[in-house]
């Protein structure tokens, strides 16, 4: 018996219908059964018609198991009590590399990059994440940190007690540095969704400036989050334009003539976003759909505070999607003071549903 | 107790509503079955619930094709992937994972020479020229890759592959396995290579060559000639060559083609998988290429009664020049059955 989807079998399924043994075979077999087990089967078969396996498979003591096989992204909503407010989780895949093959997942945490020593500088292209290096600018584990840096240990211990990385800039007004993909596989194909993420504090709001997104430029290009829009530019992302400014904005460009025209950042549309303290924890997201809409989402806390799901921002379905741009993914800082900018990252994170194999 | 029997002749089934695989679950829902509250709470009971917020156990080996949707440009199945688990440490607990690529192993100093026996991977470091690191500018991996590469004389050999101390791998009755690449080369007609397993440590000489013999046991898919565009499938135990293949499917015919190679031991039989694209191309899922019927009860015992194989990728140049091969990754999985107390 065939496997089918949820709306054929619905359709077994209406008043009046008379299901059959077919259509009760079907909907087993098209669900993911948790008694399938490797004790007591001797056989080995598929879910998705990829074949039979017959034969001599014999015994029942062979210890053969059953395989299952899921054909769709499978997003693990959180598990908070808070489930009802939870938009981004709901259409994002677990950011677990080799998961699902069709999706590739760039993770940069405390749990997978280990030390910071597995980042280069930018443009070296031999690792998959690097920073710009530039002006004594530091990425460390925020547990080999000392009070120095900027950060009180009672802020770390507070708000990211999973671990994090500090992100520090340079101490003259316009250093900045960045931490980013050095692949650029980010692409707004139609068919190819992708999701990044971020979960970050500032210790400074009022002179800092920040970009989380997409870039098709280096990140390490000066003020590229506030640059002009322009081919070999695209960009998507959410921007802190002005260090003594609390507007948090969205920007999406595709080269030089964006519609609508987008001289600067435009301000989110269902919930508008602002970082007005120092070491508020912000969260976002941004989703492409694979058809025609890009989705930013976000949660803002007050330092201390347990970062919240968070909500659909915004959703942008213009003609400045880039299409075509190879872009990287990347956080950066900019300091507009003549001081230290310091970002303390928990994750940064991006999925890509490629059309490779 | 006195047996009920439906409308139409059909035994109804004794049981509770729990939960039941597929095939018993069938069976409350033939022709003529009486469905009562019993049959539909064990249709619920053995099903996953998206709306569930409490914990559910998963016994099978789940695995994934998913992502795939309209992304992929291939309008068939995807057989690799739907007898493969996720090549993910400690997603399923049976189940022994090793992955090298650009995002679980970010720097090639993760890697020690294969003489030392501090690091999962090792890397074959003979020669001044040898050398195995990340890349990520690569067009056809854009999502990362690493490259190994030769020394610069004919015959100068490297390899990456697990630790020789380890031999995860075995053909214990029982136990499953699978392992995968993807690769390519620059210069074809110069490279000889081996990908598969080997009880051999992986700086064995002529690795890909080696005639049979105790100690050697090999599964490995290979070109054994540099200037020869023939890829084998060998499978050799102590000194019995029990296949010496040639899948002209697989053979190797332009420089920068992109290979896909699977390897699958479902405990009888060991299954085959390639698929082959140009430069530039978007590789397209694994097709089953050939499965080697020859049993479990000659295959056991191969490498070693406690197992002992062990996953390489091996290279070997043709020419006085350093040859390249641009791996995306090389993962292997193994279901042991020593090991079913869990990780």
């Amino acid at each position: 018996m065939a496997q089918v989807n949820k709306t054929q079998l619905k359709s077994y399924f209406e008043t009046g219908d008379k299901p059959n043994s077919s259509n009760w075979g079907e909907l087993i077999n098209s669900s993911l059964n948790l008694e399938e087990s490797a004790s007591i089967t001797t056989q080995i078969f598929t879910l998705t018609g990829g074949g039979d396996y017959t034969g001599s498979l014999t015994g029942s003591s062979s210890p053969f198991t059953h395989i299952q096989s899921l054909k769709g992204p499978l997003c693990l909503a959180d598990s908070s009590s808070n489930s009802t407010d939870r938009d981004f989780f709901q259409v994002t895949p677990s950011f677990v590399p080799n998961l699902q093959p069709h999706i590739k997942v760039f993770s940069f945490d405390t749990s997978t990059a280990m030390h910071s020593a597995s980042i280069g500088n930018i443009g070296t292209n031999t690792f998959i994440w690097e920073r710009d290096t530039d002006n004594s600018s530091l990425l460390i584990a925020s547990c080999s940190i000392s009070n120095s840096v900027g950060l009180g240990t009672g802020k770390r211990r507070d708000n990211f007690p999973y671990g994090s990385f500090v992100l520090k800039t340079g101490g003259t007004e316009g250093h900045q540095t960045a931490l980013a993909t050095s692949v650029t596989p980010f692409t707004c194909r139609t068919g190819s969704k992708w999701w990044v993420k971020t979960r970050f504090s500032l210790a400074d709001h009022d002179g800092t400036e920040f970009f989380f997104g997409l870039t098709e430029e280096a990140a390490d290009k000066g003020h590229f989050h506030t640059g002009s829009y322009a081919a070999g530019k695209d960009r998507v992302a959410i921007v802190k334009r002005v260090h003594n400014g609390d507007d948090v904005t969205y920007g999406v460009s595709q080269n030089a003539t964006p519609n609508p025209p987008l001289s600067s950042s435009v301000a989110f549309t269902n919930i508008t976003q602002t970082y007005d303290k120092d070491f508020s924890i912000v969260s976002y997201g941004i989703f492409w759909d694979g058809v025609s809409n890009i989705k930013f989402y976000g949660n803002k806390v007050a330092s201390s505070s347990i970062p919240g799901p968070m909500k659909l921002l915004e959703t942008y379905s213009g003609s400045a999607i880039p299409s075509s741009s190879n872009m990287r993914l990347a956080l950066m800082i900019e300091t507009g003071v003549g001081a230290p900018a310091i970002a303390e990252v928990e994750y940064l994170q991006g999925a890509i549903q490629t059309p490779r194999g | 107790m006195a047996k009920t029997i439906s409308s139409y002749g059909i035994p109804v089934p004794q049981h509770d509503g729990g939960a039941v695989q597929k095939n018993k679950l069938r069976t409350y829902f033939q022709k003529g079955s009486l469905i009562r509250t019993q049959e539909m709470e064990a249709l619920i009971t053995s099903s996953l619930n998206a709306e569930e917020t409490g914990s559910q156990n998963v016994k099978s080996v789940l695995c994934f094709t998913s992502g795939s949707g309209t992304a992929v440009s291939y309008s068939g199945t995807d057989p690799w992937n739907e007898i493969c688990p996720p090549f993910v440490p400690y997603f399923h607990p049976y189940i022994d994972v090793f992955t090298l690529d650009n995002h679980t192993i970010l720097h090639s100093s993760s890697f020690a020479s294969s003489s030392g026996e501090g690091t999962i991977f090792q890397f074959d470091n003979d020669g001044a020229e040898a050398s195995f690191s990340p890349i990520s500018n690569d067009t056809d991996f854009p999502f990362g890759a690493f490259t190994l590469k030769t020394d610069n004389n004919t015959n100068d050999e490297t390899a990456i592959g697990t630790n020789f101390t380890l031999g995860p791998f075995n053909m214990l009755s029982g136990s499953m396995w699978w392992i995968k690449t993807r690769f390519k080369f620059d210069d074809h007609d110069n490279v000889e290579y081996a990908f598969g397993l080997t009880e051999t440590n992986i700086d064995q000489s002529d690795l890909h060559n080696i005639s049979a013999a105790a100690g050697k046991d090999r599964i490995i898919i290979c070109k054994s000639i540099h200037n020869n565009d023939e890829t084998r499938f060998i499978v050799t135990k102590n000194s019995d060559v029990f296949l010496n293949r040639v899948i002209s499917s697989s053979a190797y015919t332009v420089d920068n083609q992109i290979h896909d190679l699977g390897l699958h031991f479902d405990g009888q039989n060991i299954h085959l998988y390639a698929t082959q694209s140009a430069t530039g191309n978007t590789p397209r899922p694994m097709e089953k290429v050939h499965t080697f019927t020859t049993g479990s009860s000659a295959l056991g015992g191969l490498g070693g009664t406690n197992g002992g194989l062990n996953l390489v990728f091996y290279l070997r140049t043709g020419a006085n020049t350093v040859e390249t091969a641009t791996i995306e990754y090389i993962q292997g999985a193994v279901w042991n059955r020593t090991r079913d107390g869990g990780l």
